[in-house]
């Protein structure tokens, strides 16, 4: 169920509503509930994954808080074994066979070879066709085995709750159904935001009581997500999916004109999931982290990052960057830590090996950053650039948005050749800019126009321009009404689903 | 009682937003469907006459091969009887049996040429999306509710906005309101021709990917055969030619399959050697220049002048 569904529109009030009228002590049961009926409206034999790393995390949990010393940690390494076991089998394991076969020219199995894929699609194909015959349901039928739906986000929120345990920041939770929730709550169970125990577990004992403040902050959130996604995103992706999908027939500046919109795209498709998903958690009571502080204002990549995916940032750095010394090391050895999480960070988004170069080009940004920016400060104060003037700034966001844009081709191209053939033929910078209607572009620019114009509003506290939060009842309704009829009449009704649910 | 009150205030501030949003959905909606309807020019303008004013006794229904390929004004000259080309760009057999059943409300055509693409049975969820252009038409035309209601279970619930059947119009209705479309494109009598010489090498490699048929298409596509069998439309199917060569796919000869069943004339033109090893004749891989059309819509009058005889030339 896609949150930019009709289904979901169905579905979300309903469960809302109930949540409210059940009794506090069944209100677990029931987004529980509805947390797998959620989850298994894409492939119900999957919940299976789930359910199997839950039960192994719950009780982990519990062991790593009872035990001590060498014991504590063998519990803590069994539950990341049996969370990144699953990761690795599903989400890497071919790219790993597929690189040893080319290396060592062997010729091992892929993933859709194995017995395993066989049984999982067979399983899949019984339940669902059942499911599709008696319930009238759409399940989809298997022909290959595909990855599980937000594995990538499910496993990350699992680890952290070990390693909270473990490092004694977080109590285990004895309640297996809460303990259940945090990980398969639904809201942001396929594509985040990746939460901390300390943040949400204990949120989810207390009661929460109906508040209409919070149902009108929460649904602003889900409103202008949706706008995100409909209006913006899915817009931008028709013009992306058509020069992206064959970049050899089309021109330099029609593919610079996609790249700067796949920049657009990428960042409306994800943000736009974050904020619905933490509005629909708000709508009940439930905070969830911010995952999205507008990025493409950042002056810095250094800043970019703090300002994009922060929930997945902050787990890089607090898991893997901090216990590696972080920046408080010799210098060679912080810029390797550097490059080891944003290597890791774009392993996690793909088994491919244009993510791990997307991964490099962001660690290469931060890295030269740091060396240069002593030199670029001389530099500036010598030819008596003023560092605090409007002009000065709005050159630094330009120049990290064009870095960000640059390191999104090989996040968007299909193959590191693709990405290669892009970026000759964006430098060639020959014409002409391809479209299939002038609307296409016209749409496009529209798009992009309102999202910067309402982020540029929110970042630079613009007070008197902000519709949703107008001290004027009627400005506040005219504009929620407003962006529902945009949606209506701009939106992509066809669009397909987020981008990062394949993560 | 406090509470009561707070729930109270609740419902008052959710009605009102509900009423504005009414009242925003009511006013732009109308605003739209008013200069909608009244554009003069442009592939919009041309679904509305089609639809509701075009009386011609000859029809062509098709995607934008058939605005492209078959000249109006020679299909009229030769058959005798004046020909509209309904053709529109990008549509499958969903579209012009809406079309077909529009029109046969309105009047009974004595004619109908359908040129079906190679893979127009095939399943591709595009043709669904496509048949957004039929939204305008939703509330005047029942008989299009179970077309449009392909497109998903929750069609009919979009429809209650007057705002939503324009979506992703805008800019058309506006250019449509202008002259613009009148100095961009020739058109006569529906026929859009196509001017220049198709200059890219031939891709006589070009594999395509095996897709299934699509059993809503190939029931829609025996609907429209019934429907003319029923109210004795002399209907002609083709099937006009490609710049590569197609091979021999499922569509196609299931589309012969339905036209023999019903006793219809197929004309498959698809790797026509003529066409083929004549590149001059196109304007791109998939589409035929104005000398093409006009050598395409010969053979194909005279073909029907062979078939169209006796009873069925009602109106002559």
């Amino acid at each position: 169920m896609l949150f930019n569904s009709f289904d979901f529109l169905i579905y979300f009030p309903i469960v809302t509503i109930l949540f409210f009228l059940l009794p506090h002590r069944l209100r677990w049961i029931h987004l529980l509930t509805a947390s797998y009926i959620f989850y298994m409206t894409f492939l119900p034999v999957y919940v299976t994954i789930l359910l199997i790393t839950i039960v192994i995390d719950y009780f982990a949990g519990i062991y790593i808080e009872r035990s001590q010393g060498s014991t504590r940690k063998f519990y803590l390494i069994l539950s990341l074994i049996g969370n990144v076991g699953f990761l690795c089998f599903f989400k890497y394991y071919d790219f790993f066979v597929d690189n040893i076969n080319l290396l060592l020219s062997t010729s091992l199995s892929e993933l859709k070879d194995l017995w395993i894929s066989d049984y999982i699609i067979k399983s899949n194909n019984y339940i669902n066709t059942n499911l599709n015959n008696t319930l009238g349901t759409h399940l989809t039928i298997l022909k290959d085995i595909v990855l599980p739906i937000g594995l990538s986000f499910h496993t990350f929120q699992a680890m952290s709750y070990t390693i909270e345990v473990y490092r004694g920041n977080q109590k285990a939770e004895k309640h297996f159904g809460i303990y259940s929730l945090y990980v398969m709550f639904y809201p942001q169970l396929v594509a985040g935001p990746i939460e901390r125990p300390q943040n949400i577990l204990h949120q989810f004992h207390q009661k929460q009581t109906f508040n209409y403040d919070r149902l009108i902050d929460g649904m602003k959130l889900i409103l202008w997500g949706l706008v995100k996604k409909i209006v913006i995103a899915d817009r931008l992706a028709l013009y992306v999916n058509a020069v992206y999908g064959n970049p050899a027939d089309h021109s330099g500046l029609t593919l610079l004109f996609a790249t700067i919109l796949f920049s657009f795209q990428i960042y409306c498709d994800f943000s736009a999931y974050s904020e619905i998903a933490i509005g629909a958690a708000r709508v009940m009571g439930f905070e969830l982290m911010t995952n999205f502080k507008r990025p493409y204002y950042s002056k810095s990549m250094a800043e970019f990052w703090k300002r994009w995916h922060i929930s997945l940032s902050s787990w890089f750095t607090d898991y893997v960057y901090i216990p590696l010394g972080g920046n408080r090391v010799a210098i060679p050895r912080a810029y390797l830590n550097i490059t080891i999480i944003f290597l890791l960070s774009g392993f996690w988004h793909g088994a491919n090996w244009t993510y791990i170069l997307w991964g490099a080009v962001n660690a290469g940004y931060l890295i030269f950053g740091k060396i240069l920016a002593p030199y670029k400060k001389k530099l500036n104060s010598a030819i008596g650039i003023n560092e605090k003037s409007s002009l000065f700034h709005f050159g630094q966001i330009l120049s990290t948005f064009i870095l960000a844009s640059f390191a999104w081709i090989f996040f968007r191209a299909t193959s590191i050749a693709d990405a290669k053939l892009i970026i000759v033929k964006i430098l060639s910078f020959d014409g002409p800019l391809w479209y299939d209607s002038p609307s296409m572009i016209v749409y496009s620019l529209l798009a992009i126009a309102l999202l910067l114009a309402s982020e540029y509003i929110v970042e630079y506290d613009v007070n008197k321009y902000r519709l949703f939060q107008n001290s004027n009842w009627l400005v506040r309704n005219i504009s929620y009404a407003v962006a529902i009829i945009v949606i209506l009449l701009f939106g992509v009704f066809d669009g397909g689903q987020f981008i990062y649910f394949q993560f | 009682m406090s509470q009561n009150k707070h729930f109270g205030k609740t419902i008052f501030r959710i009605a009102s937003f509900l009423i504005i949003l009414y009242s925003l959905d009511l006013t732009i909606g109308n605003v739209l469907r008013t200069f909608y309807f009244r554009q003069s020019s442009g592939a919009l303008s041309r679904t509305t006459y089609v639809m509701e004013k075009s009386e011609a006794p000859g029809l062509i229904l098709g995607s934008s091969r058939a605005s492209h390929h078959f000249v109006s004004d020679s299909l009229s000259a030769s058959l005798r009887i004046p020909f509209y080309n309904a053709g529109k760009d990008g549509q499958s057999i969903f579209y012009h049996y809406a079309l077909l059943k529009v029109i046969l409300k309105r009047y009974t055509p004595d004619i109908i040429i359908l040129d079906v693409l190679h893979d127009e049975l095939d399943l591709k969820q595009d043709s669904y999306d496509r048949l957004a252009e039929l939204l305008p038409y939703y509330g005047s035309h029942e008989e299009l509710h179970p077309i449009i209601e392909l497109r998903g279970n929750y069609e009919r619930f979009k429809m209650l906005s007057n705002v939503y059947p324009y979506n992703s119009m805008l800019l058309k209705i506006g250019i449509g309101n202008t002259s613009l479309n009148q100095k961009r494109f020739v058109e006569s009598n529906g026929y859009l021709p196509l001017y220049g010489k198709f200059k890219q090498a031939k891709n006589h490699d070009r594999i395509e990917t095996a897709v299934p048929l699509d059993p809503n298409k190939v029931n829609v596509l025996e609907s429209f055969i019934r429907e003319c069998k029923a109210r004795n439309v002399s209907l002609f199917i083709t099937v006009s030619p490609n710049e590569n060569n197609v091979r021999p796919n499922t569509s196609v000869a299931k589309s012969k399959e339905l036209a023999a069943k019903y006793d219809i004339p197929f004309f498959d033109f698809t790797n026509d050697t003529f066409f083929t090893s004549q590149p001059k004749y196109f304007w791109d891989a998939g589409h035929l220049n104005d000398d093409g059309a006009n050598i395409l819509t010969r053979t194909i009058s005279k073909e029907i002048n062979v078939k169209w005889s006796g009873d069925d030339r009602r109106s002559l």
